[in-house]
């Protein structure tokens, strides 16, 4: 299962996104929130493949909704943090968190 | 309705593939991205992202599963074909040889031409300001109607610049023998003469042109008067550096023309082999006085050399045609009065620069015309088609062996577009294998190319994207040429006759017919090639057998880089002082060259006209060496005044001396200045350039000015290689004695003269290459049609032997009909060559007539090859035992 337990960077940017955005999380708004915050142009299409790849592995689960005239009138899938999901964002943080006190101290003065 | 939607094209295409679970979210994001897009940048950056984005979206988590019959299916029957494909080209190795050998050749030269005009094509692309680059050209009315020319005067860029805005401007002047010297701090300096790369150029044309700086920067670089730039492998050579020490380059010194020292500021990557701006030692502007002696400071608005341009870089906004029109202020407040009466400024944009007819010179020598170009690309169009051509003639021929295949999968319930898509991806199977063998000769082939026209290319698949895209789009246009006729033929055939293998002529002559046609085409094709190439080498040979109007065997040339006259008169003592040189003459240059002094001339025979001459000063020794024949007169002696000359018959002619008796003791003025010559000789008209241009007015003076070539005569009788070697070092000795700061260079007169054709050797070397392919392809397609007939006739023959026809007799009732089929074609090849090889001859002032001979050759060249293909199937099939033939029935 080491597989599933290990994230790439954008995987876990993306899981990041969708833990912030709690209950306004879909495709769009995931990608303005990576312009906004990270200052980074993203296609919306490897987000969405991201997120569906997430959901796979059970990070993530999502439920359709939210039905405006804008948007051709289509529905949206919005997508929600699992426990599982959670838990693995809060191991990858403490294990950085491990390797950096690990490292000498930085001194950028020099 | 009035709200826009997102391009439906693409809307559509994700509709279709895209996974139904998916799609509505997807499709929704999309168009609510597309609506905020319209309100940020507008309808069309929208429609373009839509685009884009689905196209991103084509990926396999998204796209839907394959269901139902989609699945089941077409995998299975693909592999089935692919399998009885391979059965195919394994029982039938023979026809498979042929059909692969023959688009093997149609696609290596496919490929080799794809090269070569990739190349052509790719030339100064790598300019950043490719598309608003130009070269100022002028455009003078004369007598003799517009000239268009690229020499210009120096303080031109510099009146651009300060009198409009918008636009940036540069000189560069070329230098076509720099001679760079190296001190090693020693010392002791070492000597460079580079007869190419050498360049000034003022400091805007580093903001206009490209270069990558490895070490230094642009704005620094040529800041000043005293600074010059190496590229990477100049900065190697000079200084013995290494890609790691690049740097250390900084800073040196280099010597230009013994005269000045200037240091190295930077350091820049070399241009690429596309480039007609081969630049490698770049001084600054200012700094060509020492190089070039009409210079004067760059203030001269009447000096003219080819060597120097103009290039202007336009402001995006500025429309060129608009520009074009002010430089006319430029014309009426510089220009001298004499020269702004005629003159109009031209902008030649950069796109033009490598092909265009009309003024065909860079600094990189070579150019190419779209017309060449495209002629080149025709013929690789011919070759591929006749590749096809054949491929079709091969197939059908073995239409007839596959009817039972056919019928069986007809009665199985096979549909007619199954069958053709079976055939289709034989077609397709066959394609890819020719692909891999023309990959392995054409790589050959372009290291062949390359090596003629010195270009720097190779065949490369694994980092070329781009002749990746080719090849695939080659492989699938011919899988489609070439298969979808058979394949409809296979398809159509009526499935119960095909099993009874009764398919009879009658339903088969209609593509036969057919079949005739392309190998008439394809003869044709061949036939023009083969006309064209004979023609081509015709004239290559009158190049080099030509009487000249001089002799220039045995002739050693070497250049003079001073013009002084007790050094001069030394060097030639000393060179005449060696038992092997037979005779010595200081020259401007040989009879025949590429470079010319010419200015107008006055004399009142021809008041008013507009005339010029070609000064060549020579001493009197000048005539005896190239053996020149007197018609009128003598040569000057060497105590004679200065003014006296001996001029051509050309020039006689011209002056309107019906006798050259006549001219003798005429009076020229030549040029604007004081110059008046008095003639006291006439000599017979020798060719004064390459026999592309016609013959100069001559004027061979005893002025003791512009002298920059000695010309050297060797004893051609005893000419043992030691002998010449040792006269060769006593030339370089006393050479040096006499020029000690310079480099020494000899050439051979003939072999120099020669070199003016070098562009027409290569052309004809490559083009004989396409020649021979054509015919190795033209050979398969016509042993196709006969292995075709062959089969068709199996049992008449049969029958006609049986009742006693000789061998003799079989042969000839195939030979007959291809005697008709050549015959056709000739009649198309040959005034379709015709008209080509004449516009083609008429770019040379002096060609060779087009005579019957060459057409004669051609046919029978042709129907050499045919009878050796045609003869060795048919004979076959007539020695073939009659019973074989008849058992079936």
């Amino acid at each position: 299962m080491g597989r599933t337990n290990f994230l790439g960077e954008f995987e876990e940017l993306i899981l990041t996104m969708v833990l912030i955005q709690e209950e306004d999380a879909y495709g769009n708004t995931i990608v303005k929130a990576i312009k906004e915050h990270q200052n980074r142009e993203v296609n919306l299409s490897s987000v969405h493949i991201t997120l569906y790849r997430l959901e796979e592995k059970g990070f993530l689960e999502s439920y359709m909704g939210g039905a405006t005239k804008a948007r051709g009138g289509r529905k949206k899938r919005y997508f929600k943090i699992t426990n599982a999901g959670k838990v693995l964002l809060q191991e990858m943080k403490d294990a950085r968190t491990n390797l950096w006190k690990l490292a000498p101290q930085l001194n950028f003065s020099s | 309705m009035s709200t826009p939607r997102p391009p439906r094209l693409f809307a559509r295409f994700f509709q279709w593939y895209c996974n139904p679970r998916l799609q509505e979210a997807i499709l929704g994001d999309m168009e609510e991205q597309f609506e905020e897009d319209i309100e940020t940048h507008g309808l069309n950056k929208a429609r373009r992202r839509f685009a884009w984005t689905v196209i991103r979206f084509f990926r396999k988590d998204i796209i839907k599963p394959l269901s139902g019959t989609q699945k089941l299916n077409y995998y299975g029957m693909l592999k089935n074909y692919f399998i009885t494909s391979i059965r195919f080209i394994k029982r039938e190795k023979v026809f498979a040889l042929m059909n692969i050998s023959g688009l093997a050749l149609g696609i290596a030269c496919a490929i080799v031409i794809y090269k070569i005009l990739d190349h052509e094509y790719s030339y100064n692309k790598h300019q950043q300001h490719y598309a608003n680059l130009y070269r100022v050209l002028n455009e003078d009315i004369t007598t003799r109607g517009k000239l268009l020319y690229r020499a210009q005067t120096n303080p031109l860029a510099g009146a651009i610049r300060s009198d409009f805005t918008g636009v940036n401007a540069t000189m560069t002047f070329y230098d076509r023998d720099g001679l760079i010297g190296i001190p090693d701090g020693e010392g002791n300096i070492q000597r460079f003469q580079e007869n190419k790369g050498v360049v000034f150029v003022e400091p805007q044309f580093l903001e206009m042109f490209t270069l990558r700086f490895l070490v230094g920067d642009q704005k620094s670089a040529l800041s000043e008067q005293g600074k010059v730039i190496l590229t990477e492998s100049k900065a190697k050579k000079y200084f013995g550096l290494s890609s790691f020490n690049l740097h250390e380059a900084i800073g040196r010194e280099v010597i230009l023309e013994n005269e000045k020292t200037l240091y190295v500021s930077a350091v820049v990557e070399d241009e690429p082999n596309t480039s007609d701006f081969p630049f490698e030692v770049i001084f600054h502007h200012m700094d060509q006085d020492a190089a070039n002696p009409w210079f004067r400071n760059g203030q001269d608005w009447d000096e003219y050399n080819s060597a120097t341009n103009c290039y202007v870089l336009l402001d995006k906004g500025v429309n060129p045609n608009d520009f074009e029109k002010q430089l006319e202020t430029i014309v009426d407040k510089y220009l001298p009065k004499h020269a702004a009466e005629n003159r109009t400024y031209r902008l030649q944009p950069f796109s033009d620069l490598h092909y265009s007819g009309e003024v065909r010179s860079t600094y990189a020598g070579i150019t190419s015309t779209k017309n060449e170009l495209m002629i080149l690309g025709l013929v690789g169009l011919f070759l591929i088609i006749t590749a096809c051509i054949n491929f079709v003639n091969l197939s059908t021929a073995q239409a007839v062996k596959r009817s039972k295949e056919v019928g069986v999968r007809k009665t199985m319930g096979s549909s007619r577009s199954q069958l053709m898509i079976q055939f289709l991806c034989e077609t397709f199977l066959i394609t890819v294998l020719a692909t891999i063998c023309a990959l392995f000769l054409a790589s050959f082939l372009v290291g062949e190319v390359a090596d003629i026209f010195k270009y720097e290319m190779q065949l490369d698949i694994m980092s070329d994207v781009q002749i990746i895209y080719f090849l695939l789009s080659l492989i699938l246009g011919v899988t489609i040429v070439a298969g979808i006729y058979p394949s409809l033929i296979l398809a159509r055939m009526n499935p119960v006759l095909a099993i009874k293998n009764s398919l009879n002529v009658k339903q088969t002559s209609g593509f036969l017919s057919l079949r005739k046609g392309l190998v008439v085409l394809q003869f044709a094709i061949s036939q023009i090639l083969i006309i064209s190439i004979l023609i081509l080498k015709a004239q290559m040979d009158f190049f080099q057998t030509k009487d000249l109007g001089f002799n220039d065997e045995s002739i050693v040339v070497v250049d003079l880089p001073e013009n002084d006259s007790t050094r001069l008169s030394v060097l030639k003592s000393e060179l005449l002082s060696h038992s092997s040189v037979s005779k010595v003459s200081l020259s401007t240059s040989g009879p025949m060259a590429s470079w010319r002094s010419t200015n107008p001339i006055f004399h009142p025979n021809i008041e008013g006209q507009d005339v010029s001459g070609n000064l060549k000063n020579v001493d009197e020794d000048y005539f005896d060496l190239y053996e020149m024949e007197f018609l009128a007169g003598e040569p000057f002696k060497a105590t004679d005044p200065q003014n006296y000359v001996v001029i051509n018959r050309q020039m006689t002619k011209v002056l309107g001396f019906e006798d050259p008796h006549d001219a003798l003791g005429e009076r020229i003025k030549y040029g604007r200045g004081s110059l008046e010559m008095i003639v006291v000789g006439v000599v017979k008209d020798f060719h004064t350039a390459s026999l592309h241009a016609e013959i100069d007015n001559v004027f061979l003076a005893n002025y003791s000015w512009n002298i920059f070539q000695a010309n050297i005569k060797l004893h051609s009788s005893e000419n043992s290689f030691s002998e010449f070697k040792h006269a060769l070092n006593h030339i370089e000795e006393s050479w040096e004695a006499q020029f000690p700061e310079h480099v020494f260079d000899f050439d051979f007169y003939d072999e120099q003269l020669a070199a003016m054709y070098t562009l027409e050797l290569s052309v004809a070397k490559v083009f004989r290459i396409f020649v021979i392919i054509a015919i190795l392809i033209g050979a398969l397609g016509l042993y196709g049609l006969v292995s075709f007939i062959a089969n068709q006739k199996t049992k008449e023959i049969g029958i006609r032997k049986v009742m006693g026809a000789s061998e003799m007799a079989i042969w000839n009732i195939f030979s007959k009909e291809f005697v008709l089929l050549l015959t056709i074609a000739f009649f198309i090849s040959a005034p379709v060559s015709f008209y080509l090889m004449n516009a083609f001859l008429d770019t040379y002032a002096y060609r060779i007539t087009l005579g019957s001979k060459f057409f004669i050759a051609a046919i029978l060249l042709s129907m050499v090859i045919a009878f050796l293909t045609v003869g060795y199937k048919s004979l076959r099939v007539a020695r073939a035992n009659p019973i074989d033939a008849l058992k079936d029935e």
